[in-house]
């Protein structure tokens, strides 16, 4: 019960932080950006346009979004500092994190599956499909999966590396190291970067199973979600 | 949710060596520091003077449950506040740096902060105890820091069955809330619970029935009731507010003998001497006479006098004043110190007196007799041999008076 009146409570306070012009700046970021990733990527071929541009969207947007949408709940803040005013009353430190976690991700997972989906459509919209292109509604029902995945995967890492750093820094580390060494061998296995472009159909880090990398991708953010929980506690 | 009542006789607040540091320096260092603080607190209030370099902020920091500290034990009705989720719902805290949970308003905002606790509170009514209820529909971002203080005080103050309540600066910034009710309410949660009101005004100490210094991280001394024991016994002082009439009020309080120091300090320098306005702080040696000039100056001056309080010792002064008796203290252990050393050496002295040295000859520093040496008068001259004391040993003969040029019998 308490768990989830905290859970709850972290919730409703990183909800209030996203009701504000930052997160609408985000959500235009989120619509625009993949909108003219998909037009350069069409105009230079139409034949594997969607891919080109889900690739992209993938490599850069998504990660970009996600760390500002689970940035903006916490502020430039530790995590555990950011959650302090709900548990000097005696709301659960890790169960409260876990709601701001979990409300970035979902706002993570929100604006990636439209950026993705945006992505789609406005690289095959009245184009014609290549030999080896999916169907147009394959690649809508792939990404209406894997974008909110990848995000939750995101978040969840966000969420650790926020409780690291006296502002929270560690998130930042966090980012630079997915987009350094995030599909490479074991890194591209725990970080998400690389589940994701196994998902897509990019390279397979350490040749996980297309079909496994999403179970990874799940059991990364159960952990570090749960890691968060825990050091929050602490 | 149930709560653990405190045994019979064991203190509701329990501080054990406690070594702690806030983070409220540049870069989230350490501004104070407390340095193995101990303190057991049952239901009572105490005020705890000091700075946040004195270890202030630290001290609240570990009692409501925001840091654990480096070392030692906090425990509030027996139970550690930074993990105990349940007992923290029970602990009042108002903070420095007031911080409500955001929320799309603050009577979400405070319908968050209690639905924690162990019985519910609607969240109108929390607000309406304090007047506050115009501020519900208002976003948190939109509150002045004031206004928020206003609420915190509000919710800290309608914690059911509270365990503890932590009130740092209680009467900093209360432009929302009456200073008197805040006042009542505190010392109505004190027949419950332990009231820590942690402060570095000494007037605001003033109001709580026992004042401890936090003094460089150690509570340094204790006092009961009113401020005079925190500082040194100063001249009684009452600070005057004139809105007219000042300088001669002032002319009038100086053929007073009743103020013997009279500090003067003009808001408005008119023309017209009666207009003049100002602040006086006057000084003397008894605080009813000093009250009783003021009135009889008043009246012969004509002058219009606001308001009339007492005046409390700065923070300055009560660290002078602890670090003298810190001082004072210290010189006397160590001249206590240095009498035990000087009677041990004496006992020591004596006793190599007492004990024969090698053949016989007195132990160095022992009295003289032997060798050239004289029994002094009154001294009997020990034996020669003592089988008593040494035993069964080869008897040895101490040469007689007048014999030192000869060697001693082997």
């Amino acid at each position: 019960m308490s768990a989830v009146v905290s859970a709850r409570a972290g919730a409703r306070m990183a909800i209030a932080r996203l009701q504000g012009r930052a997160a609408i700046a985000v959500a235009f970021v989120a619509l625009v950006v993949p909108i003219i990733v998909a037009l350069v990527e069409r105009r230079e071929a139409t034949a594997g346009a969607s891919d080109r541009a889900l690739s992209t969207v993938f490599r850069f947007v998504v990660p970009l979004l996600t760390f500002s949408l689970s940035q903006l709940p916490i502020g430039g803040k530790n995590l555990r500092d950011a959650v302090w005013p709900a548990a000097r009353f005696g709301l659960h430190r890790g169960f409260v994190a876990l709601g701001h976690v979990a409300v970035g991700g979902a706002a993570g997972a929100i604006a990636s599956l439209l950026a993705a989906v945006v992505a789609v459509l406005v690289a095959r919209l009245g184009a014609p499909s290549g030999p080896s292109d999916m169907t147009l509604a394959s690649d809508v029902v792939a990404t209406i999966w894997i974008a909110p995945l990848v995000a939750f995967a995101y978040a969840a890492w966000f969420g650790l590396g926020a409780t690291f750093g006296r502002s929270g820094g560690g998130r930042g580390y966090v980012l630079l190291a997915d987009f350094l060494v995030g599909s490479l061998g074991v890194f591209g296995v725990l970080l998400p970067r690389g589940s994701a472009y196994n998902l897509i159909g990019l390279s397979a880090p350490l040749d996980v199973p297309q079909r496994a990398a999403s179970g990874v991708l799940v059991a990364v953010t159960i952990v570090c979600a749960a890691v968060c929980a825990l050091r929050c506690k602490r | 949710m149930t709560t653990a009542p405190t045994q019979p006789g064991q203190p509701a607040l329990v501080l054990r060596d406690v070594v702690a540091r806030d983070a409220a320096g540049a870069k989230a260092t350490a501004r104070g520091m407390l340095y193995g603080v101990s303190l057991d607190l049952g239901a009572t209030d105490v005020a705890v003077v000091g700075a946040i370099e004195d270890g202030t902020l630290a001290l609240a920091e570990v009692l409501v449950g925001r840091f654990r500290p480096d070392r030692g034990t906090v425990r509030v009705q027996g139970k550690d506040p930074f993990n105990a989720v349940e007992l923290r719902c029970r602990i009042a805290s108002i903070g420095i740096d007031p911080a409500l949970p955001l929320a799309a308003s603050v009577l979400a905002s405070v319908d968050l902060a209690t639905s924690a606790w162990p019985s519910p509170v609607a969240a109108a009514d929390v607000l309406a105890r304090f007047g506050l209820g115009a501020l519900g529909p208002r976003a948190v971002a939109s509150l002045t820091a004031s206004e928020v203080r206003a609420v915190e005080i509000a919710l800290a103050l309608a914690i059911p069955d509270p365990a503890l309540v932590v009130a740092l600066e209680p009467f900093a910034d209360l432009s929302m809330v009456p200073r008197a009710r805040l006042e009542e309410a505190l010392a109505e949660r004190a027949r419950v619970c332990p009231v820590v009101a942690i402060t570095s005004s000494p007037a605001d100490a003033k109001r709580f029935g026992r004042s401890v210094v936090l003094h460089r991280g150690a509570f340094a001394r204790s006092t009961e009731g009113a401020h005079a024991g925190l500082a040194p016994a100063l001249d009684a002082s009452l600070t005057v507010w004139v809105s007219s009439g000042a300088r001669e009020l002032v002319a009038a309080l100086s053929r007073d003998p009743a103020a013997s120091s009279i500090a003067f300090d003009a808001t408005t320098n008119d023309a017209d001497a009666h207009a003049t306005s100002g602040i006086l702080r006057v000084s003397g040696k008894d605080a009813d006479a000093l009250a009783l000039a003021i009135a009889d100056a008043t009246r012969a001056s004509g002058a219009a006098v606001t308001a009339v309080a007492e005046g409390a010792p700065g923070l300055a002064e009560v660290r002078a004043a602890t670090e003298h008796e810190l001082r004072s203290r210290q010189l006397a252990s160590q001249q206590m110190r240095a009498l035990e050393m000087q009677a041990q050496a004496q006992m020591m002295a004596m006793q190599r007196a007492q004990m024969p040295g090698p053949y016989g000859m007195p132990a160095p520093g022992a009295q003289p007799y032997g060798y050239g040496g004289a029994p002094q008068q009154g001294v009997p001259a020990p034996p020669a041999f003592s089988p008593q004391a040494r035993g069964k040993e080869e008897p040895v003969v101490s040469p007689s008076p007048g014999t030192g040029d000869k060697e001693p019998p082997r």
